[in-house]
């Protein structure tokens, strides 16, 4: 299981964020959870997947927010990761939507302050070697002292 | 007219707006926001936090122009009485492509003389609605390197 925040460089406001895949036995697995970095209310406004390395076999990813270590898919949903091309970046919260339009999965997502970014091959294949990094932007939503 | 700019903590560059409804029944301004720089910016993003919903059937607009007018080229007729508490809504639409225009609703000009308006120009009182706009901006105005 690796999911981990990395600091490596300058990320121009930027949550950048390693994950790898892992050879368990049998497949589905959590692949890491990330506590919020915060610990108040934010809001996903934007996030892509860079993909470093594919998987060898059938592996897929779920990328959502809940409790640590669960199978939480609002932001991303059986994503191919063994089909994923090289050095790839596709968004993870859609930018589709209009003025006035909601901006709730997976166009935006609140990551509440006790839960967890959570990254998951739900698929019976290994998901080794697949290597990637997600990129998040967020508002601080939670209401803060003023309110 | 209640329409404050809030710096209670750190927003990730986020410009953060606390604007509340009032109980006068007929179309009123619910405030105005100076150009908070003094130069034209570009606003590229913006949320609207719903804290509450009003009661009375008001509708809210919201947009740039002079200190008090009924501005609506970001917000048209969005009605705050039907909205969720915690609902996150866009305020900048992302529904363009690659060289479409990034104009009304999808970008907006903020000229260094003009505000940001809040307008309820239902007549129906608004008294319990408060929320947060999150925006984000380029400083697109001429600067010093190259004048």
């Amino acid at each position: 299981m690796t999911a981990e925040i990395v600091s490596d460089g300058p990320q121009s406001g930027w949550l950048k964020i390693y994950v790898a895949g892992n050879s368990t036995a049998g497949g589905v697995n959590s692949l890491g959870s990330i506590a919020n970095p915060e610990g108040v209310a934010l809001h996903i406004t934007d996030a892509y997947l860079k993909t470093v390395v594919d998987a060898d076999a059938a592996a897929t990813l779920d990328i959502g927010i809940g409790a640590s270590g669960a199978d939480s898919s609002d932001l991303c949903s059986a994503y191919d990761i063994n089909g994923a091309a090289h050095e790839a970046v596709i968004y993870i919260i859609g930018k589709d939507r209009a003025s006035e339009a909601a901006a709730t999965t997976p166009y935006g997502l609140l990551w509440a302050a006790t839960t967890y970014l959570n990254f998951y091959n739900p698929a019976a294949q290994l998901s080794a070697p697949w290597e990637g990094y997600l990129y998040v932007r967020y508002i601080r939503i939670g209401e803060d002292v003023a309110a | 007219m209640t329409a404050t700019l809030v710096t209670d903590g750190p927003q990730s560059k986020w410009m953060k707006v606390h604007v509340k409804g009032n109980a006068t029944a007929v179309a009123n301004s619910l405030g105005s926001i100076a150009n908070p720089e003094g130069v034209a910016l570009h606003i590229t993003d913006g949320y609207m936090y719903t804290i509450a919903p009003c009661a009375g059937s008001a509708d809210l607009d919201v947009g740039i122009g002079v200190t008090g007018a009924d501005s609506t080229n970001l917000l048209s007729d969005i009605s705050i009485d039907g909205l969720a508490a915690s609902a996150v809504h866009y305020v900048v639409g992302k529904d363009a492509s690659s060289q479409a225009a990034a104009t009304s609703p999808k970008g907006l000009l903020w000229a260094a003389d003009t505000f940001l308006n809040f307008y309820n120009h239902n007549a129906a009182e608004c008294a319990a609605w408060e929320a947060y706009f999150y925006l984000r901006y380029i400083r697109i105005g001429d600067d010093l390197t190259r004048a």
